[in-house]
């Protein structure tokens, strides 16, 4: 068996407080590359939260478990060594950054990946050029560019814009936060097509979706039910199904 | 220590007031006024110093005044002139006239003076100009200081209609230098007149810009900054007929140890003017930035839009910024709002970054040029290239 790409053993995580607050309750979770993970659960039941903390985010602090992403732990590691690790969060609510050249913050994150690889860095024209293809693959229009990252963008349009950095960054592994929510039909198609595209046998994607019918496009191996801070199941493919026509209250019963 | 008899504080400091006028200023002055043989500038400075000996030298405390150190400004606006003749240096347009002599224009100008070191800068200076621009002109005028003291006194007019541009850059060679200088705009119905200023690095200068607006007249403006020992920017600008409009914006960084002071007071004396006054500055380490500005709507300018936003990034606990935002309207019908923010970087912005691979320093430098952008982009980026790279070279990151 390979090595997992991200190893997550017993993780509790919650806001320091005062009041501390645990959100995550002992979460253990093992991705192997190759694999595409699906989490789904109630709103609040920590989803987000386990998102952001394998990413980093320092609202919340670590009380108990480790994460391991390619063999090193995440804890204690800053957020943007882990996004150069190859660690890639698609945000559930990606903020506007007015001011900020989309294009610009897109080459300057890409090259900082580049960089970290030992890969060579793209000049601008060279990354207008591959920036050209990924926004075409989305059916972008250009005009995104030069706009601010995500300012003014539609709630539809800034889940197109997380894919076009998943994209340009190529990361090992990526956590996709509800990218599907909010997404017209044909833009489920082909945001699902994107994420499809950039599935190799050396890396993972993590899925955190409401909804049975991206997991039609991007097929799961596995499915995990996250419930107050616990995985509370965890199967294959027709446990979404399941939850789909069944909703969640049989799991606690 | 039984006899500390307190000094009872006046009741009404304006009444008991005597303005502060250095003796030796007075002198200076007075033949300065006798050793010009043309009777306009004479009267011109006549008019000025009898505006400055009713106000003096700003105290401690003094409303336009407030942030700025009574101390520094004292030492600098009683130094004496060393008698080398400081002209502004103005760029050769083919089109502009700049004439040496002086009309009677700037009367009602200096009577309506309320900056103290401006009417001083009116009646010490050795050179005053009046430039008349014509359609399409864009100068450069080039304020400097000295080692003593360099007055200058402008006045632009820009006719009816024109379109046209001017900068002004204020030198300072040395960081004792110092430039106290005055400038006029004015505009005639349906001009436009882009202005940026740019001010020295170092030294002690001291800048009041006045402006008339008439009828459907445009006036957009910037001052850059990256602050000095004492950078004082005052801006006074008056809309008076229907349909003008102001855009005034500041981008500033308060560098090092340095202090960057905006004052702004802006009129609305006509109904259907527009005013929007957009000012940022970044704090990044101990220095000091204060940004006062106050919007007046006259009785009668109804229909009156005016905003006023003052920002302040600060990035470290020794840094300081006052802002002031203040809005006295006499209209009822009218659209302003006003407000000054001071804060941080965007946490949940930094995070974005970060979480895509910028390093921290990337990631602010990101963030604080955003936060300028906003104020810089009143004109096209190739304009700006120099004033973003000199902000973020003062920031303490290069910029890109
Ligand atoms: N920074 C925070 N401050 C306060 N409460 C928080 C914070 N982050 C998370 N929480 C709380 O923790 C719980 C889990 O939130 P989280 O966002 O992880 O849920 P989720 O599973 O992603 O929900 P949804 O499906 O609605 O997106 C919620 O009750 C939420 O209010
Ligand atoms: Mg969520």
């Amino acid at each position: 068996m390979t090595t997992p790409l991200l190893q997550i053993t017993n993780l509790r995580a919650g806001l320091a407080g005062p009041p501390p607050v645990e959100i995550l309750k002992g979460i253990s979770l093992t991705i192997h590359p190759g694999e595409v993970h699906a989490i789904m659960g109630p709103n609040g039941s920590g989803k987000s939260t386990l998102s952001k903390v394998a990413a980093g985010h320092p609202d919340y602090t670590v009380t108990g478990g480790d994460v391991v992403f390619m063999g090193e732990s995440l804890l204690g590691m800053e957020p943007d060594a882990r996004a150069r690790k190859g660690l890639f969060l698609g945000f559930q609510y990606p903020v506007e950054i007015p001011g900020v050249s989309n294009a610009e913050f897109l080459r300057i994150a890409g090259n900082a990946r580049r960089r970290e690889r030992g890969e060579e860095e793209l000049d601008p024209f060279d990354f207008q050029e591959l920036l050209d293809q990924h926004m075409k693959n989305l059916d972008m229009d250009a005009r995104f560019k030069e706009r601010g990252v995500n300012e003014g963008f539609s709630g539809g349009e800034k889940k197109r814009n997380e894919i076009l950095q998943m994209a340009v960054l190529d990361p090992a592994l990526a956590i996709l936060d509800e990218t599907d929510s909010g997404l017209d039909v044909d833009a489920l198609k082909i945001v699902s097509k994107g994420i499809n595209a950039l599935r190799r046998p050396d890396n993972a994607v993590l899925l955190i979706t409401h909804y049975q019918r991206l997991l039609d496009y991007v097929q799961p191996d596995f499915v995990h039910i996250l419930m107050n801070g616990k995985i509370l199941k965890s199967g294959d493919k027709s446990l979404a199904l399941e939850v789909e026509t069944r909703g969640y209250d049989w799991l606690v019963a | 220590m039984t006899e500390t008899a307190a000094i009872p504080t006046p009741f009404n400091m304006r009444a008991t007031h005597v303005p502060d006028v250095p003796e030796t200023l007075r002198r200076v002055a007075e033949s300065l006024r006798k050793a010009h043989p043309s009777p306009a500038l004479r009267e011109l400075r006549e008019a000025a110093w009898t505006v400055f000996e009713s106000m003096g030298v700003p105290q401690n405390g003094h409303e336009d005044f407030s942030f700025v150190s009574s101390a520094d400004l004292k030492g600098v606006l009683n130094r004496l002139p060393d008698g080398k003749l400081l002209a502004p240096e103005i760029s050769s347009a083919t089109t502009i006239g700049v004439r040496d002599e002086v009309d009677s224009g700037w009367m009602e100008l200096l009577k309506a003076e309320s900056d103290a070191p401006a009417a001083l800068a009116a009646a010490l200076a050795p050179a005053p100009r009046e430039i008349a621009l014509a359609d399409k002109d864009q100068v450069r005028v080039v304020l400097a200081g000295s080692l003593a003291r360099a007055d200058h006194a402008l006045r632009l007019d820009v006719p009816a209609h024109a379109k046209a541009s001017v900068s002004f850059v204020l030198e300072n060679p040395e960081a004792q230098a110092f430039v106290n200088a005055v400038v006029y705009l004015r505009l005639g119905a349906g001009a436009t007149l882009d202005v940026s200023v740019s001010e020295a690095a170092q030294g002690f200068q001291l800048l009041k810009i006045g402006a008339d607006l008439r009828r459907d007249a445009q006036l957009n403006l910037l001052t850059v900054s990256t602050g000095s020992r004492l950078a004082r920017v005052s801006i006074d600008a008056a809309l008076r007929e229907p349909g003008a409009s102001l855009d005034a914006r500041g981008a500033a960084v308060a560098a090092g140890a340095n202090r960057s002071h905006r004052h702004l007071r802006i009129r609305h004396a006509a109904p259907d003017c527009v005013s929007k006054q957009l000012f940022k500055t970044v704090v990044p380490g101990p220095g000091r930035s204060s940004m006062d500005g106050t919007v007046f709507v006259d009785p009668g300018a109804q229909r009156t839009d005016a905003r006023q936003l003052l920002q302040h990034l600060l990035l470290s606990k020794e840094g300081r910024a006052d802002a002031k935002p203040r809005l006295l309207i006499h209209a009822d019908d009218v659209k302003c709002s006003h407000g000054a923010t001071v804060g941080k970087t965007d946490p949940a912005q930094k995070f974005y970054l970060l979480s895509r691979g910028l390093d921290a320093r990337t990631a602010d430098r990101l963030l604080t040029q955003a936060f300028l952008n906003e104020a810089l982009e009143i004109f096209p980026d190739e304009a700006t290239a120099d004033a973003r790279a000199r902000l973020m070279d003062a920031i303490g990151v290069e910029a890109k």
